[in-house]
């Protein structure tokens, strides 16, 4: 994963207004509106919820024994299953699978957890190219870019960007024509899928009564990596699995009402096993790698809510900072509300501890989650542990908080205390407004004016009025 | 890591979160309201770009190939489809590739070069879901997965009584067929993307047009 020195309020300052912010804005405001006719339109939506989160909590409450059932299983079906305890362990499994096979081209459909653990960077360095199939992470891939978007890669970018991409690396005449940039990624991927050594797929949900894993896609992607190449290596975070293809039906149908609105996503393609005997197609190799990655860490901490995710993407588009900042402001490959939990979650908070701050905790992420993870609850957990580790990102608060408790535990300082307050009003507020406040209180009135306190406090007139 | 290492410690992580340990409830198949199945399922195919026809399956089959310009598809083999399709679409002119992939590397290579410019497949489906318009494909013998999923155009011969209301129903009963194949898609729609700049474009790797026959 990349870290990014420098922190979240240097990069949100230069995202806000940016063309990535606001295009990452407009994708947000209508994938939300879309997830909200949805669940509209669903009746026994919000049911199918508290049953996906039960399903989620309970399954990761025993996860070891799921885990074992799930990775027992996929032997039983002739797959096989490497347990991973870091990014490097899972690359080095699967740069090994590389060179035995001598793979030279592999595939790839989008997944956030091979991003996490920089899968492609890992294995192009070591020579195999590597080509990102879904549509959004191709674009991203030719430019050299990061996602803004965990389930709409490439929001940030115009057609405009798309067409002279492709002009400049596909060799391609420049079009903006969406439809004909498609026509273009079509016939160069397809190429691409059909003579490639090895399919690399995440993993949305692993089944351990069955050993089956469904990879969900809408572009069909997901489908082509996971049939023509010989070999397929899915990669799996360990907390992806649940217990009964009923409990993966649920969750089926919250993710794509969540994420964008469909009732399903156009493919949930669910893999049992390779190809077995008399299969006309499809990988005659199964790989399951399952990653912990930090994953045990947020497990046994407060954060464990949180492995309850299913990656929709529905609380970034209703977080009124990343519809603000965008989601490249957060540094991290996951971003929004549950990255700014999820990223120090795994990856501990040196140096992620920002993140928990960049959230105005009102709530709407909680509001919409498919599994109602307490999302503010989560950050407010981190922001206390990031403080108690001494990593506060604004060292005045702590003091400041201190100075105010003794200003309010008595009643003469107090009424010294908000006499002070009057004063400082009179002076910064001569007009009524307060246009200017000095120091770190000039956040608050950098983008707006402040209505001066009354020049009578409320406290005087009431004991004028009741004589108390 | 070695597995029982592994799983060790996430054994030792799950006893130390804090989560609740009730039983979880079940599938929630929700009580949807009273539809004709059919009439929901057509409604809902064309909500998600798809065509739904009452006709005869290899009239409706032919017409395609002469709109796509194509005299062959990739598609199940006979005894899959409903009796006399097969037949009848050779008999129409269509000739049927071979959809079996040797297992060496070379060979599945060129074999599966053969397929870039395929642009019709026939299959049939074990399962429709009225709710979202969606249709179950099973591999397995003579059922190759490539036949819904490389050609431009995927036509689906499904038959009317296999409709069922929504996934959730439908898993309720089948849940245990799962496993019976190594691979099983539920196929909604067209295969679409809204990458560039969130407008809806179909046909990016999967179909740009599902129809679907009923029968």
């Amino acid at each position: 994963m990349t870290v990014t020195p420098v922190t979240f309020v240097e990069r949100a300052r230069q995202a806000v207004g940016s063309d990535v912010a606001r295009s990452n804005r407009v994708g947000a405001e209508r994938l939300a509106g879309l997830r909200e006719a949805a669940r509209q339109a669903y009746p026994a939506f919000d049911e199918m919820r508290d049953a996906a989160r039960q399903i989620r909590l309970r399954t990761l409450a025993h996860l070891d024994d799921h885990l074992q059932r799930f990775a027992d299983q996929v032997e039983r079906n002739g797959g096989h299953v490497f347990f991973a305890a870091d990014g490097t362990e899972a690359i080095g499994y699967i740069q090994r699978l590389i060179q035995d096979r001598r793979v030279r081209r592999v595939v790839k459909s989008k997944s956030m957890v091979t991003e996490e653990i920089a899968l492609n960077h890992a294995l192009e360095a070591s020579g195999v190219e590597v080509v990102e199939t879904d549509l959004g992470e191709f674009i991203i891939q030719l430019a050299g870019e990061h996602p803004s978007h965990i389930i709409a890669p490439a929001i940030h970018k115009t057609a405009a960007d798309v067409g002279r991409l492709f002009a400049d690396k596909l060799g391609v005449p420049y079009t903006d024509d969406a439809d004909e940039l498609n026509r273009i990624a079509r016939a160069h991927l397809r190429r691409i899928f059909l003579e490639a050594d090895l399919g690399i797929s995440g993993v949305n949900f692993g089944v351990a009564e069955t050993g089956s894993i469904c990879v969900v896609t809408n572009e069909g992607n997901g489908r082509l990596v996971t049939t023509a190449p010989p070999i397929h290596v899915a990669v799996m975070g360990m907390e992806r699995v649940v217990p009964t293809v009923g409990d993966l039906a649920q969750m089926l149908e919250v993710l794509a009402r969540s994420g964008t609105g469909q009732g399903l996503s156009v493919y949930s393609n669910i893999v049992t096993g390779p190809r077995r005997v008399g299969d006309p197609d499809g990988p005659d190799e199964l790989h399951v790698v399952i990653l912990d990655n930090g994953r045990s860490r947020a497990l046994a901490a407060d954060t464990a809510e949180i492995l309850a995710c299913i990656r929709c993407g529905a609380c970034l588009n209703v977080c009124p900072v990343y519809r603000a900042v965008g989601g490249h402001a957060y540094g991290s490959v996951y971003t929004g509300p549950i990255g700014a939990v999820v990223t120090p979650a795994l990856m501990g908070l040196d140096p992620w501890a920002d993140l928990p701050f960049a959230s105005t905790l009102c709530g709407a992420c909680r509001d919409v989650c498919p599994v109602r993870i307490d999302i503010p609850r989560m950050l407010l957990h981190l922001r206390r542990r990031a403080a108690d580790e001494g990593h506060h990102p604004f060292r005045w608060v702590a003091p400041g908080l201190r100075a105010y408790r003794i200003a309010a535990t008595g009643p003469r300082r107090w009424r010294t205390f908000l006499g002070l307050g009057a004063l400082a009003a009179r002076l910064f507020g001569r007009s009524g407004r307060i246009e200017r406040l000095p120091f770190h209180a000039s956040g608050w009135t950098r983008f707006r004016s402040l209505r001066a306190p009354a020049k009578k406090p409320f406290r005087r007139r009431w004991g004028e009025r009741h004589g108390t | 890591m070695e597995r029982d290492a592994f799983i060790a410690r996430v054994k030792a992580a799950a006893r130390a979160a804090r989560l609740p340990d009730a039983d979880p409830p079940g599938l929630v198949v929700p009580d949807l309201p009273e539809v004709d199945l059919t009439e929901a399922f057509v409604a809902a195919l064309g909500r998600v770009g798809g065509v739904a026809h009452r006709d005869d399956p290899v009239e409706v089959v032919l017409a395609l190939a002469d709109r796509l310009g194509t005299s062959e598809y990739l598609g199940w083999d006979d005894e899959w489809l409903p009796p006399g399709v097969g037949a009848g679409l050779r008999h129409g002119g269509l000739s049927a590739l071979a959809g079996d992939v040797p297992s060496d590397a070379e060979g599945r290579r060129r074999h599966q070069s053969g397929y870039f410019d395929v642009v019709l497949g026939v299959t049939g489906a074990e399962a429709g879901f009225a709710e979202t318009g969606t249709v179950v494909i099973r591999s397995g013998p003579g059922r190759p997965r490539m036949a819904s999923l490389i050609p431009e155009v995927h036509v689906v011969i499904l038959a009317e009584e296999a409709i069922c209301r929504s996934l959730a129903h439908w898993a309720e009963a089948n849940a245990g067929a799962i496993v019976d194949a190594a691979n099983v898609v539920f196929v909604t729609g067209p295969s679409r993307t809204g990458d560039i700049e969130m407008r809806l474009n179909v046909g990016v790797h999967g179909p740009r047009e599902v129809h679907v026959i009923l029968v």
